[in-house]
């Protein structure tokens, strides 16, 4: 059995990283990995015991990041009567990247985020996610389409050609 | 690899993150742990008193937390201006008085919502009101880590002065007055709770949600 201070070493960043993309902001993504760490130390004989323990905290830091944004968004709305707007610009080193993957649903976007950040297997994020690996399938490849579509020239450029 | 998945794994590996002070993340689950076992008493108390008096706690600054777990309800009041747990109480089913839905909607085939959850009623609503005013969030989770997801309703004073119609907006939220729910709940029985509980009865999907998934959801709890 690791250690939690082991899993900790050996996940935070990895998770944290993927949080911050699929949330739109590093620096939530890092807040949202705090809260869902300490959520596990605080349960730590339960998650131990999960098939994937990083897995579950990047969902618990997920569903909490979205909390945190719809009330952050709840008060600008309710203070400028504009709709929340996601932020995607701090410092991502290919921002146009994060830009595009912000754009995405968030259904697929936590997909593409396990699968092209955490480096899950489908049935890893189908486990994760809780949904079926069909589903994960189907959505990594509706949010990579996606995403070609939304990087045109960008994906060109940084990558030299489109696939 | 394809050209976006090296593309992601070069971003990947430029925003590497520091390493995070272990003893903070920890320091933070010792006391979210304290809060949760200190609060579970005070939550008991409050729900004896709603039990025997009849009378709906008032919490003062507070919003309420409801999460899903397999079946167990969570409840947990949060003081709005600091974030500290006020009281918190876990595996509530039949103790606080939650109660599950019973709807005619079905389950649809939809792969996306084969992993339904459930919604839960919770019958004692009053806990979840705030005597102060302003605005209070009322939330239902769909796993089991004590917190997370959707805000699926809120309601504020001016609320709570209208009929207590549900409505719903495009993003997931559920508008409405608790008032009535209130009064309803207050001397309660099955059936009249079960003709306010649309009121609570969403649910959502741990990520986004939909008016159709809140709709499976209350079904997908029926059957449990």
């Amino acid at each position: 059995m690791a250690t939690f201070e082991q899993f900790c070493t050996d996940n935070y960043g990895p998770v944290a990283q993927a949080l911050g993309w699929a949330l739109g902001s590093r620096e939530l993504g890092s807040e949202a990995a705090d809260e869902a760490f300490a959520r596990a130390f605080e349960r730590w004989t339960k998650v131990e015991d999960m098939d994937n323990s990083a897995g579950w905290v990047y969902r618990v830091g997920l569903n909490w990041g979205r909390r945190r944004q719809w009330r952050r968004g709840r008060e600008i709305e309710l203070l400028s009567s504009r709709r929340p707007r996601e932020h995607h610009e701090d410092s991502f080193s290919d921002p146009d990247l994060a830009a595009a993957v912000s754009e995405l649903p968030m259904k697929l976007r936590s997909v593409v985020v396990a699968r092209m950040i955490l480096d899950y297997s489908e049935a890893e994020t189908a486990n994760v996610l809780g949904i079926s690996p069909g589903t994960v399938k189907s959505r990594l490849h509706r949010g990579l389409t996606k995403l070609r579509q939304l990087l045109g020239d960008t994906y060109v450029s940084q990558s030299g050609d489109h696939e | 690899m394809s050209e976006l998945e090296s593309r992601f794994r070069q971003a990947a590996d430029a925003d590497q993150l520091d390493q995070p002070s272990i003893g903070a993340i920890t320091d933070r689950g010792t006391v979210r742990a304290r809060n949760r076992q200190i609060a579970g008493g005070a939550v008991t108390a409050a729900v004896l008193a709603v039990g025997v008096f009849g009378v709906a706690p008032r919490l003062g600054n507070s919003s309420e937390v409801v999460d899903v777990a397999d079946g167990t309800i969570s409840v947990q009041l949060t003081d709005d201006n600091t974030g500290d747990t006020l009281v918190s109480f876990d595996d509530t089913e039949g103790t606080i008085g939650g109660e599950l839905a019973s709807s005619e909607d079905t389950a649809t085939d939809d792969q996306d919502r084969a992993q339904g959850i459930g919604a839960v009623i919770v019958d004692q609503p009053r806990l979840c009101f705030s005597a102060s005013g302003g605005e209070a969030t009322l939330e239902i989770a769909a796993n089991d880590d004590g917190g997370s997801s959707v805000q699926v309703l809120e309601f504020s004073e001016d609320a709570q002065v209208s009929d207590g119609e549900a409505s719903f907006r495009g993003d997931g939220v559920i508008e409405g007055s608790m008032l009535e729910a209130v009064g309803r709940y207050g001397g309660g029985d099955g059936a009249e709770a079960a003709d306010t509980t649309r009121l609570y009865t969403f649910t959502v999907d741990p990520l986004t949600a939909t008016v159709d998934d809140m709709v499976y959801r209350f079904a997908a709890c029926a059957d449990r």
